[in-house]
């Protein structure tokens, strides 16, 4: 791929009814990053791939791929390739059949790679689809995805029923097929902790909304936490833009945003990990 | 080029199979597994029901393939036309088979009497008997005979016509019906129940059954219509229902959602 492409989404706003599954989303996704599109359940973000993908259509807004529409774009989608939990090929298909199916649509898409990487994760191509595990479903899925040979990877939840060494696998080879084809990659999932190292940017959606978006560094040193005592932890956050709190018997801790300064002695600075991040912008009361 | 690559999954998954069935019923008529006196009366219903109810799988194909491999919908869509057609062909090519196969039969027989030239000098005239029977059986056993017309070839157009009609209709409503869930069921219910009348009223248009339908037989528009104009009349109002199948099918298609199933 030469330079760089972007995908664009522009004021999505996306509605079932009276539910408002996202609610003016704006975001960029560049390739050659890594993305983490984070959220808690029923957030949105299945929703905003679908809308990329064109697999839902948006009920306002737009998303371009290097200013070119995508909506109802054949060339433009066959240059994305999307993961997603929700979508099933023609039911009673092998892997084989499968692979043959997606070759047929994504020019660049790698067969003997995609039959390496049956080899590796041990799935037998002649299994039906339809009979394979939530575990290897899922590796039938990741398999066609990092195959596809597509400029944009979609990964959906695509660590689902696998077990650890699985996942460790998948993580390696992401970052070998990153590595060498420079593509844009997206991951959206729940295991924030085990992809923390792999993504250079992070969306962090809530209810339809972007809460955060940006590097991961920057998000991460978008804020600091202190823990002490609630007398000092409270007399401390007086006038500051406090983004959390929690409470946990005498001891209190406070998300801030900014740099930590003036910090009185008995407070514990710390600088949280994405999780923590990401727990304290989409908690809500009573749960943290 | 994507239209192709979506038909070719309908092709090989639901195409030839319907081409094997029908060749197969092809053949058991040519070794004279069937009466033609029975199964002639409903191969036509079946055929009418087939075109309506492939529609399902065909829909479902396109759908899954396009939107699991980067296809717009426009494009798949397309691959679905392309499929009615092909269905279309082939279920006529059966039907065109059939009545060959039932005047080679040579169970039928039907002559009209001719006169050849000018009377006779004593005042009575020669006549030939020309031979009817492939005429007979092609309005009589395989296609709906029109009241108002003996032409062939328009019949053959119409029975098309009539099989695109049930293929679109049967894809309209399965189409609709695999929304219920995500938008309106009262509107979607009344959309389907729409579709199905007009179904019923276009397929009633082709019968001259006036006794049971007058309002739906096709001597309801041989009431209205000057005669000179039935043909173009009966072609418009066939169009105009395609039309309308074809439009509440893709504007359903476009909008059908992406059921929330944990598979491939």
């Amino acid at each position: 791929m030469s330079g760089i492409s972007i995908i664009k989404t522009e004021n999505i706003i996306k509605k079932y009814g009276k539910n408002i599954a996202l609610d003016g989303v704006s975001v960029e996704i560049e390739s050659g990053r890594i993305y983490g599109l984070l959220g808690r359940n029923g957030a949105g973000k299945s929703t905003l791939m679908n809308i990329i993908t064109n697999r839902v259509f948006a009920t306002s807004g737009k998303v371009t791929l290097d200013g070119e529409d995508l909506l109802e774009n054949d060339k433009a989608l066959n240059r994305i390739y999307a993961m997603s939990e929700t979508v099933a090929l023609p039911g009673g298909l092998s892997f084989k059949q499968a692979v043959n199916i997606t070759a047929d649509f994504y020019k660049k898409f790698d067969k003997e790679y995609a039959k390496s990487l049956a080899e590796k994760f041990r799935l037998d191509p002649k299994k039906r689809l339809s009979g394979l595990s939530t575990g290897y479903t899922t590796i039938a899925k990741i398999i066609l995805t990092l195959a596809s040979g597509a400029d944009f990877l979609i990964f959906d939840e695509p660590v689902l029923g696998l077990d650890a060494n699985h996942r460790d696998l998948f993580y390696r080879l992401l970052v070998e097929r990153y590595a060498k084809q420079n593509c844009g990659v997206v991951i959206s999932t729940h295991l924030i902790e085990e992809c923390e190292n792999l993504v250079e940017n992070v969306i962090i959606i809530d209810k339809g909304k972007v809460l955060a978006a940006g590097k991961t560094e920057d998000i991460l040193a978008d804020g600091y936490s202190v823990t002490g005592s609630k007398k000092l932890v409270k007399a401390y956050c007086d006038g500051k833009e406090v983004l959390a709190e929690k409470n946990l018997g005498a001891i209190c801790s406070a998300y801030i945003r900014g740099v930590p300064y003036n910090v009185p002695s008995g407070l514990e600075v710390s600088n949280p990990d994405l999780q923590h991040v990401f727990i304290t912008l989409t908690g809500e009361e009573g749960e943290q | 080029m994507n239209a192709l690559k979506v038909y070719k999954q309908i092709a090989k998954r639901w195409i030839l199979p319907l081409l094997g069935m029908y060749a197969a019923v092809v053949l058991l008529m040519i070794i004279g597994f069937f009466s033609f006196d029975d199964f002639s009366v409903i191969f036509e219903i079946i055929s009418i029901a087939v075109a309506a109810v492939v529609a399902y799988p065909v829909m479902k194909t396109a759908f899954t393939t396009s939107t699991f491999c980067g296809a717009s919908r426009k494009k798949s869509f397309c691959a679905v036309m392309l499929a009615a057609l092909t269905v279309v062909l082939i279920i006529a090519a059966a039907h065109f088979a059939e009545s060959i196969i039932m005047y080679q039969s040579g169970d039928f027989y039907s002559y009209r009497i001719d006169v050849i030239g000018e009377p006779l000098p004593n005042g009575k005239c020669e006549y030939v008997a020309v031979d009817e029977t492939y005429r007979y059986i092609l309005t009589d056993y395989v296609l709906n005979s029109l009241s108002f017309t003996n032409n062939i070839v328009f019949m053959w157009i119409m029975f098309i016509v009539k099989l695109l009609l049930a293929f679109f209709s049967g894809l309209a409503f399965f189409t609709i019906m695999s929304r219920l869930s995500g938008t309106g069921k009262l509107i979607n219910g009344g959309v389907v129940t729409i579709l199905i009348v007009l179904n019923v009223c276009g397929s009633a248009l082709f019968s001259s059954f006036d006794g049971y339908a007058p309002m739906l037989s096709d001597s309801f528009l041989v009431q209205i219509v000057p005669h000179e104009k039935l043909c173009p009349v009966y072609v418009a109002v066939y169009g105009l229902l395609i039309v309308i199948a074809v439009i509440t099918a893709y504007l359903s298609y476009r909008r059908k959602p992406v059921k929330s199933e944990r598979r491939v």
